[in-house]
């Protein structure tokens, strides 16, 4: 069945400014559109009313348009000095955990270092009392060493 | 920081210039961009009244969101998704405070009456420049706003049908039916409103 030419061609006025039809459809348009005056108006009306459309002179209040430009402008220095504080963040966060663990690990490292040292000194101390002993037990004259023979009560 | 290169497209300039948060880009956006995001918002809500508000709060999401543009696609196109978004979760927002909190809604329990009143002058008719033009803002007062959306996308900001299915988030044969119908519309009213005068 063959459509109805005037429908066809409706829709092919239409499509071409939609979507775009092929360089046939575009011949057989104004062919038929050449001899037909009923598509002709629609395609006369349709072109009225996109020029309507494109005629249309929407005001916008100079006051609106400043208020939104500095409130959007506001808004951006803002988000740009944020972007900006959070790039070198990173860099802060990494100088106080540095800084943290220096302060942290000073009295645990000075802490063993004097218990290290008070353990030599203990170890030291044992030496010296040790040698001291072995030294008394030397040095009492021989004539003497009867006082300090064990059970003596005196 | 980077130099720009000699060979960036302006979509990557603008991408560059959010993601840096640069404020003399987005001041040059606003500048730019400012009325046809306008025209978009008053075509999608047929009305003027929060039309600032969320001109403000779709440039704040599009600062927050820079990161997501990556200057592949045109950024009028992103920027009308946003709007979209923005202005159906205030509509959404709105019905549902209006629903819940409204003493006439709850004495009268109806939904309707609680809906916000148009503030009217329509936007259209304030915009209309020749008879023509008036005839067609009557049009497109009585439009639906699903129709109205699509055509603008299409015949006054040039967007591809591929462009407009992103925008609205709808297949493209959608897209398509959608114009062909508001193009339609749009005649009936029109031959409507001749006939009438």
């Amino acid at each position: 069945m063959q459509p109805d030419p005037h429908q066809r061609a409706r829709f092919l006025n239409d499509e071409a400014l939609v979507a775009g039809i092929s360089r046939d459809d575009q011949c057989w348009l104004h062919s038929h559109t050449d001899h037909c005056a009923e598509c002709a108006a629609y395609a006369e009306l349709t072109s009225r009313i996109l020029q309507g459309l494109n005629s249309f002179s929407f005001e916008i209040e100079p006051a609106m348009h400043r208020r939104v430009q500095n409130a959007v402008t506001d808004r951006a220095q803002r988000l740009g000095e944020m972007r900006r504080y959070s790039q070198i963040r990173p860099w802060r966060w990494a100088l106080i955990a540095a800084t943290l663990l220096i302060l942290a690990t000073t009295p645990i490292y000075r802490n063993m270092r004097h218990k290290q040292h008070e353990a030599e000194m203990g170890r030291a101390d044992t030496l010296l009392l040790e040698r001291v002993d072995a030294g008394v037990s030397r040095e009492i004259p021989q004539a003497m060493e009867l006082l300090n023979l064990p059970g003596d009560v005196r | 920081m980077p130099f720009p290169d000699a060979t960036e497209t302006e979509t990557q300039r603008i991408a560059r210039g959010l993601h840096q948060n640069d404020a003399a880009l987005i001041g040059e956006m606003v500048d730019r961009y400012q009325y046809r995001l306008v025209r978009y918002l008053l075509y999608l809500t047929g009305r003027r009244e929060h039309v600032e508000d969320l001109v403000q709060e779709t440039w704040v999401r599009v600062l927050t969101r820079a990161a997501q543009y990556q200057g592949r696609s045109r950024f009028e196109a992103w920027l009308f998704s946003i709007a979209r978004n923005l202005a159906i979760d205030g509509l959404r927002q709105r019905q549902i405070f209006s629903l819940d909190d409204s003493p006439a809604s709850v004495s009268n329990g109806n939904a309707s009456a609680t809906l916000p009143a148009p503030l009217h002058s329509s936007p259209f008719l304030a915009a209309a420049r020749g008879e023509d033009a008036l005839r067609l803002a009557a049009a497109l007062e009585l439009l639906d706003p699903k129709y109205r959306e699509v055509l603008l996308l299409r015949f006054q900001e040039d967007l591809s049908l591929l462009e407009i299915s992103k925008v609205v988030g709808l297949p493209v044969t959608t897209i398509s039916s959608r114009i062909h119908r508001g193009l339609g519309l749009l005649r009936s009213h029109w031959k409507g409103g001749a006939n009438a005068t």
